[in-house]
């Protein structure tokens, strides 16, 4: 009973995960419909940044977290204002295939820096939360609950910011249409550059708590990538609810997979309904064709 | 007889890339040798890609899934079954032709982003296949290739000469069927679905088979790519399949110039020559790798031999403008 307690919780803790690391991959699909490559790095960055405030200046979450979400905003300021701008009106061929060469090059960079900054040696900081807590038999870490109440509190937050804020409408009209909203007087490039920061400040976040669970590496963003990629896909490119809901979807697979098949046919198992999804059902479970 | 040299013809440009690459060899220099190999194995991979992702207009990452793959077969056809090399570098080129038409067949129904995407699976799903078939391919060690031998000759690594010729008969085999596919009116269907898809399928092309035709073309020669460098360098392991050795052939096609005969060939040899010269430097060669790709994609958007283009336009112009004012001068009569 205990165990699959356990793999239920291990399930709702990875798409938790899974959901912050792709809520800003699919922001910046939905409006500027590039995809970013350098997501996974801006997590390592966020890690790396809350490792070296903690764990080096000696201080805690509550000044580690804030701080590397305002890096990572200021961070996909930079990233939009001197690659993705210039690629996305420069760039004469398929724009989207110049921004994953483009992107993957920051992405680069990034884990070149990381690496000489810090060295690959694996790190560890500390949870954010210490303790345990008994839950129908099985032990299950507060930081655990922490982690799985955090999705859906970023999922709502961001929906509030889109449907409520003036600013989040703004976002959401330069995504349906980018001519009618320069009409009503939006400035569009103020609002992809806003929009990739808003992303990279989820990523951040991300690779915080992936610090805190995990363990930190520069090739630590790769993998929540690929899965976010995965997310972004089955949930139907650029819709929000859709990728929280396809979030849940691809945590339970991987969690049960895990626990029943193995810990090393989980990933091929996800590669397989990738490809079947984008095959037959290439809108997702949300999207526009 | 007068010779005539025309440097526009394809023989004598040919002519002169093999004389530069053959003069490189009076250095007499075994690093430099090397260094050059190693430039040609990767022109050759990007030229043929950019058969698909330059000429096509196909952006894919699937090409070094073929390599590897190459790479592996003919390594596992050497080594655990014990043919002679010759049959894995064949099983190669069959492998990775195969592989093509499989790959291709599936993924080629959608497009843009999702085509990069299901190229990206696939290669992840052939790493965990690597590491899981531990039995064939050594999983996480890789498999240690003895050399080709061919009439008695030995290639790898340690003898320089042969494994120049070899990597230089890959690259111009490359570089003949790139310009050969552009020329032909199988080129122009391509070039045509990159331009506009719907033009061209009101002329009568089929998307969906014309672009399987590129993939397929461009993966043959692929194969034999990997299977030699696997051979020539003596082992091939999962690390092949990371981002470092895509990222080389990525860059070196795109450096170079998208949808260009002879871009992927001065892209591979500027990456590998600048990563050469930037050695002191240590750490910050990946930095330096990134920034140069980002400045490049930037700044110029046709890759490094629209710098040769513009030279030459910008050359004739002045001569032929000289030649105006000599021949108003003459007429005048000053």
């Amino acid at each position: 009973m205990s165990i699959i307690v356990l793999a239920i919780v291990n399930g709702f803790v990875l798409s938790s995960m899974y959901a912050i690391a792709s809520l800003g991959l699919t922001l910046q699909w939905g409006v500027l419909k590039v995809l970013n490559f350098s997501h996974g790095l801006f997590m390592t960055w966020g890690a790396y940044i809350a490792y070296w405030i903690i764990a080096m200046l000696g201080g805690n979450y509550l000044i580690a977290l804030p701080s590397a979400i305002i890096i990572s905003f200021f961070m996909g300021f930079i990233l939009y204002n001197f690659i993705i701008g210039p690629l996305q009106t420069r760039s004469k061929t398929e724009i989207v295939s110049n921004v994953f060469i483009g992107t993957l090059a920051v992405s680069i960079i990034l884990e070149n820096i990381v690496l000489i900054i810090f060295g690959g040696r694996y790190k560890g900081i500390s949870t954010i939360i210490p303790g345990f807590s008994n839950i129908f038999g099985a032990q299950v870490s507060n930081q655990q609950i922490l982690l799985i109440m955090l999705g859906p509190l970023c999922f709502g937050f961001l929906l509030y910011f889109l449907s409520r804020t003036r600013l989040g409408m703004a976002v959401r009209a330069v995504a349906q249409d980018n001519v009618g909203a320069a009409i009503v007087g939006i400035d569009s490039r103020k609002v992809f550059a806003f929009t990739v920061s808003i992303g990279s400040c989820l990523a951040g976040l991300a690779g915080v708590l992936l610090g805190a669970y995990y363990y930190l590496s520069p090739q630590m963003g790769s993998a929540p990538l690929i899965t976010a990629l995965f997310v972004l896909v089955l949930g139907g490119m650029g819709s929000v609810k859709g990728t929280i809901i396809a979030s849940y979807i691809i945590g339970f697979i991987d969690a049960f997979s895990r626990f029943y098949i193995g810990n090393f046919w989980a990933e091929p198992i996800l590669f397989v309904i990738f490809i079947l999804v984008i095959l037959f059902r290439p809108q997702g479970l949300y999207g526009v064709k | 007889m007068k010779l005539k040299i025309n440097i526009y013809d394809f023989k004598i440009q040919l002519l002169i890339i093999s004389i530069m690459l053959f003069l490189t060899l009076l250095f007499n220099d075994i690093y430099v040798t090397h260094l050059i190999i190693l430039c040609m194995i990767y022109s050759a991979v990007a030229m043929n890609w950019n058969i698909v992702a330059g000429y096509t207009g196909v952006m894919h990452i699937a090409q070094q899934p073929f390599f590897v793959a190459g790479g592996y077969i003919s390594g596992i056809l050497s080594v655990k079954l014990g043919y002679p090399s010759i049959i894995g570098i064949i099983a190669a080129a069959v492998i990775a032709l195969l592989f093509s038409l499989v790959i291709g067949a599936v993924s080629l129904r959608v497009k843009g982003i999702y085509l990069l995407l299901i190229t990206l699976a696939v290669r992840l799903i052939m790493l965990s296949f690597v590491l899981y078939f531990i039995e064939w391919t050594n999983g996480d060690t890789g498999i240690l290739l003895p050399p080709i031998e061919i009439l008695g000759v030995k290639i790898n690594q340690f003898n320089a000469i042969p494994s120049f010729i070899f990597a230089y008969f890959l690259m111009m085999a490359s570089l003949i069927l790139v310009k050969v596919i552009s020329d032909s009116k199988l080129g122009l269907a391509f070039i045509s679905l990159r331009d506009s898809e719907i033009y061209a399928i009101s002329r009568g092309i089929n998307p969906y088979r014309t672009k399987l035709t590129a993939f397929v073309l461009s993966s043959w020669l692929t194969g034999i790519c990997g299977a030699f460098y696997g051979h020539y360098l003596g082992t091939i392991g999962p690390w092949d399949l990371g981002w470092s050795l895509l990222v080389t052939l990525l860059a070196s096609m795109v450096l170079g110039g998208l949808g260009t005969l002879y871009g992927p060939l001065l892209g591979s040899f500027v990456l590998v020559f600048l990563n050469e010269y930037f050695r002191p430097l240590q750490l910050f060669r990946p930095t330096i790798y990134g920034l140069l790709l980002i400045s490049t994609l930037i700044l110029l958007p046709n890759g490094l031999i629209s710098i040769l283009t513009k030279l030459k336009s910008r050359f004739h112009l002045n001569f032929l403008t000289k030649m105006n004012i000599m021949k108003s001068k003459i007429e005048s009569g000053t």
